[in-house]
């Protein structure tokens, strides 16, 4: 690999070769994108048999959330789209048609679903032409199921004792609940304690449990959903966890720093150990022995 | 075209089409400068402190995440019990904190010592900077947004996946906050800059030392100082 065996000095070819990758690397890429951001209404419908019917029909009646049959002949299409992007907003800023919803519908917010905004356009046009199209068959989405749920395995499925049959992770690698023992729960995810109360009881809460339509889970529950009987579990769970009252078993976040934080000082500890255990240059060695 | 896709979806490609030739080329045609220019005989008391402790400290922890990336599976049967869960996030942030305070034992030395900061170059500054800020949003994830070692598996190993497939999926962290994007984000830029510095020395291993014959150094020049400490 000596340099003589190549005569010629490559640096100018190598530059364009690479300059020549990159624009394709960046041209091929922006042709997929290009390709990703085509919605149509098709891709609409697939979003809101996904995301969306836990809550809402069309032409199906009230759920936890309203009808949207005819939504869009309703309200403002500007209205629509800032609701379905950001409902969390609009409920912050006190938008009054919004307040009125909440307040006919169990005080139950609608969660954001962290669809982009061609998304929403694409659910938007879906709901024109499903809405606008015929008061059909009321596909009735997965109401509560009839099965009954046990706290016991709803605790286990929480916390890793039992696996989550269609293979998605258990709760506590992202959440909380204040029974949760030793370290308590992840805290990428908001704490559950209260999360019974919060989505009004039973009919919101099993609502939400069956599509688990919250943007950082879809990317693993869109494909592997709880099965009704895991929803039942945890939401019978949920309920008595309701009952505890806030602050009982704080989360231990400064435990779980300053654990590691000794960890870390034992680290440095065993590198004290081992600094006369080095091994001296040669030149060192030599100006020993020569002493 | 959003941020999203251009940070997570066209960025990594380009960080690892960049890291691939330019690696090939500098060691084809700059074989020489594939090193990790140690400063040990410079300064050796503070070294030993910052070197040992972030080595394997990141060692470990890239392991780790490489273990999460290839067999995610492993990871989530070790965490479904609570016990094991802890034991495993109590490691990994004690592994965390320990290479954090020796990547910054290194940094301090790098700028207070006269003679090492002869030899800085700029991209030494650069790649300081980068893995301050890869190691701190680390050990910031693994304290605020615990637990890093399960979801990365329902997160990042699907994404990351999606990318080497070239069927780049990267929405599927868009809504994740800020600063495990950034985390993220800062590892590609790394891959980017890698080739360009002494951060090479990550992709060598001495294989040759084990059928190279062996050679004896032989010194003859009379030692004038005595000083261990040097």
């Amino acid at each position: 690999m000596s340099r003589i065996a190549l005569p010629i000095r490559p640096f100018w070819k190598a530059a364009i070769c690479l300059a020549g990758m990159l624009l394709l690397v960046v041209g091929w890429s922006s042709i997929a994108s290009a390709k990703l951001i085509a919605q149509t209404a098709q891709e609409g419908e697939l979003i809101f048999n996904q995301r969306c019917t836990s809550c809402h029909t069309i032409g199906g009646g009230t759920l936890v959330g309203p009808d949207l049959q005819g939504v869009t002949a309703r309200r403002d299409l500007a209205w629509l789209q800032q609701f379905i992007l950001a409902p969390d907003k609009m409920i912050a800023a006190g938008d009054p048609i919004v307040l009125e919803l909440m307040a006919t519908h169990n005080n139950i917010p609608m969660p954001n679903l962290g669809l982009t905004p061609t998304e929403v356009d694409a659910v938007i046009a879906y709901l024109e032409s499903a809405g606008s199209a015929a008061p059909a068959a009321p596909a009735a989405p997965a109401q509560p199921a009839a099965v009954t749920g046990d706290a016991a395995r709803g605790q286990m499925l929480f916390s890793g004792g039992l696996a989550l049959q269609n293979g998605g992770i258990n709760c506590i690698a992202c959440h909380h609940v204040r029974t949760t023992a030793g370290l308590g729960g992840g805290t990428l995810g908001p704490d559950l304690t209260q999360v019974y109360t919060r989505y009004g009881g039973d009919a919101g809460l099993s609502a939400v449990l069956t599509t688990l339509p919250f943007p950082n889970m879809q990317s693993t529950f869109a494909t592997r959903p709880l099965t009704p009987q895991e929803q039942a579990d945890l939401l019978a769970y949920f309920r008595g966890s309701s009952q505890v009252v806030a602050g009982d078993v704080p989360q231990r976040s400064g435990l779980f720093v300053g654990v590691a934080a000794v960890g870390a000082l034992i680290l440095f500890g065993m590198m004290a150990l081992f600094w006369p255990l080095q091994r001296t240059s040669l030149s060192n060695k030599l100006r020993k022995q020569s002493q | 075209m959003n941020f999203n896709t251009l940070l997570f979806m066209i960025f990594p490609y380009v960080s690892i089409a960049i890291f691939i030739i330019v690696t090939i080329y500098r060691s084809i045609f700059r074989p020489f400068t594939v090193s990790s220019l140690s400063s040990q005989l410079l300064e050796r008391r503070w070294l030993y402190w910052g070197s040992i402790s972030f080595h394997w400290g990141v060692a470990l922890i890239l392991t780790g995440h490489l273990l999460a990336l290839l067999v995610p599976q492993s990871l989530v049967i070790w965490n479904a019990a609570p016990l094991r869960l802890y034991l495993l996030e109590l490691t990994a942030l004690a592994l965390g904190i320990w290479c954090l305070a020796g990547l910054v034992v290194l940094t301090w030395r790098r700028l207070s010592n006269k003679r090492i900061r002869v030899v800085t170059t700029p991209m030494d500054l650069v790649i300081m900077v980068l893995l301050l800020a890869s190691v701190i949003t680390g050990v910031t994830i693994a304290i605020v947004y615990r637990f890093g070692s399960y979801w990365f598996t329902s997160v990042f190993s699907p994404y990351l996946w999606s990318i080497l497939t070239l069927q780049p999926q990267p929405a599927i962290i868009a809504p994740l906050p800020w600063v495990i994007q950034l985390h993220m984000l800062n590892f590609f830029v790394l891959l980017a800059v890698l080739p360009f510095s002494r951060l090479i020395h990550i992709l060598t291993y001495p294989l040759g030392y084990l059928l190279r014959p062996w050679q004896i150094v032989v010194w003859y020049r009379r030692v004038t100082r005595l000083d261990p400490r040097v």
